[in-house]
């Protein structure tokens, strides 16, 4: 029996069938279901509102040029995922952010007071306080709703790896909470 | 994505109830895409992946590379050659020096040998436990 996810991937399945068979038009059903999944992925994962589009662009552009190699057996999103990572990773490098030394002191901290962390911003402070690949992982995990056999395949790591790896993270996360939480305590007092 | 997952960690439950969810999809944003697979030239548009076929390609070549070596190395006169019958040396012929024997007695080697034999299967067993647990605290 197939799980909620497998069936709401069915159509984009089919849909990409039809696309590597050369009916162009059935990328339409494919691009409305990534628009909405990478553009949160996109925001989630440190690239500008302005950057998104192009990236969006680019990652349809890829994923309809590899239509043929993708095998219809296996869920979608993970595999569009794992495109849409690698292009994004590509502008990452591509960009790479720098300050000049004479300016970096000014440049404003990007984590949070200890006391900022409301529970409906947990993902703000677990951006802030893990690293880029933990925040990753715990996003594909939670945020994706991905399994970590899934996560393994989009960040080619092996399956115990991810598992060990969120489960690092989330230990961190929850140090983090506490330590927050004890700061927050005692500034209130 | 497959299972329903049982969730214990007060973080997960807080990730996962926190995850804002997708907005909707934007049509402009979309048909910019469309648009842009759709101006790709025919060349560009899919065709079956050479990769798909490198890999059954490259089995049946090391297939055919191994048969062939085999035929190559195989001597012509091996082939032809009548086995002969296996004769096992005359072991008993052989005298054992009588103070080894005194020594080297069959009861003494057979309990030494329980002994090592029995603390290494209860080491091995401690070994697996140990690691189980270790493994399933953080996996699970």
């Amino acid at each position: 029996m197939l799980s909620a996810a497998e069936q709401s991937d069915a159509p984009l399945r089919l849909a990409m069938r039809a696309v590597a068979s050369g009916e162009t038009e059935a990328f339409r059903t494919v691009a409305e279901a990534l628009d909405p999944r990478l553009m949160r992925l996109f925001g989630q994962l440190g690239v500008p509102e302005s950057e998104r589009d192009d990236l969006f662009q680019e990652a349809c552009l890829r994923i309809f040029r590899a239509a043929a190699s993708y095998d219809s057996g296996r869920p979608f999103m993970p595999w569009a995922f794992t495109v849409a990572r690698r292009v994004m990773l590509n502008w990452h490098r591509a960009r790479r952010p720098t300050v000049p030394l004479d300016e970096a002191a000014e440049v404003p901290a990007q984590q949070p007071t200890p006391g900022a962390c409301a529970a409906n911003d947990v993902w703000a402070f677990a951006q802030a306080r893990l690293s880029a690949s933990e925040y990753e992982l715990l996003w594909l995990r939670y945020g994706e709703d991905l399994e970590p056999a899934e996560i393994a395949a989009v960040t080619r790591r092996t399956s115990v790896h991810v598992r060990v790896l969120l489960h690092r993270a989330r230990a961190a996360l929850a140090a983090a909470l506490t330590q927050a939480g004890e700061a927050q305590r005692l500034n209130g007092r | 994505m497959k299972h329903a997952s049982h969730i214990d960690d007060p973080v997960e439950r807080l990730l996962k109830k926190n995850a804002p969810p997708p907005g909707r999809p934007d049509t402009r944003r979309v048909a910019r895409a469309c648009d842009a697979v759709g101006r790709l030239p025919r060349a560009a548009a899919p065709v079956l992946s050479p990769r798909l076929f490198v890999r059954p390609l490259l089995r049946l070549a090391a297939g055919l590379a191994v048969a062939a070596g085999i035929a190559l190395l195989y001597p012509r006169g091996l082939r032809d050659r009548e086995p002969q019958p296996v004769t096992a040396p005359a072991i008993a012929s052989v005298s054992v020096p009588e103070e080894y024997r005194k020594w080297v007695g069959p009861d003494l080697l057979t309990d030494t040998l329980a002994t090592e034999s029995a603390n290494l299967v209860a080491d091995l067993t401690t070994l697996t436990a140990v690691l189980n647990e270790r493994t399933f605290a953080i996996l699970f």
